[in-house]
């Protein structure tokens, strides 16, 4: 099977998922608590979705058995730069944001980290099995 | 406040190690399932995603902590 052949997981919707999350979840706690908290959930969550987005983006570039070193450097490239964004997004609404609620901008990520684990789970098992289904019922 | 931020740098060097020791991890057994089982690959690769993202999931919190004590806790030694 040529890599190209290998259709693209539908990784874009993982993210669109959490952004989906992301705000609505903002809004209770605007209506729920205060505008800083909701802020702070707003950004911590911001930091968790973008840089996974960028490594979900580098990694499903080279697809196939035969670009398995490929994938593995775009992995490698892909997580450092998931590390330093992130290292970069807290720093930045440390330093940026005022008043801060920190708690909150943990919550965000862990909520956001919660939902990728989920939606990606859900996304990309269910296609898989629709996959392996498929050539079954085809015999 | 100078143990703020050997606190920050160990909680950055220790989660780093850990993610990279991690994904190494991984990414080796990608290879080597993907070189056993070349049909597998694609569905390799989604499971690879799905482990990357739980393994650096607590070194980059661990970022975060650091960047907290950096920035808020010790804001003037930065």
């Amino acid at each position: 099977m040529s890599a190209n052949s290998i259709p693209s997981p539908p990784v874009h919707r993982v993210a669109l998922l959490q952004l989906a999350t992301l705000v609505p979840l903002c809004l209770l706690v605007w209506l729920a608590l205060d505008e800083t908290t909701a802020l702070s959930t707003l950004c911590g969550g911001a930091v968790a979705v973008l840089p996974q987005a960028w490594f979900a983006a580098k990694l499903f570039r080279a697809r196939g058995a035969r670009s398995a070193s490929e994938i593995t450097r775009s992995a490698l490239s892909g997580e450092i730069g998931k590390f330093l964004l992130s290292a970069a997004g807290f720093a930045a609404v440390f330093v940026l944001l005022r008043p801060l609620e920190a708690s909150a901008v943990f919550a965000g990520y862990v909520a956001m980290l919660i939902v990728q684990t989920i939606g990606s789970w859900w996304f990309l098992m269910r296609r898989q099995q629709k996959q392996t289904e498929t050539p079954k019922q085809e015999l | 406040m100078e143990l703020v931020l050997i606190a920050a740098a160990i909680m950055i060097s220790l989660g780093g190690l850990g993610a990279a020791i991690g994904i190494g991890m991984l990414g080796g057994k990608l290879i080597e399932g993907s070189a056993r089982q070349p049909e597998l690959a694609p569905k390799l690769q989604v499971t690879f995603f799905l482990g990357a993202g739980l393994v650096d999931a607590i070194p980059i919190i661990g970022v975060g902590l650091a960047m907290y004590l950096i920035f808020v806790v010790a804001p003037g030694m930065a």
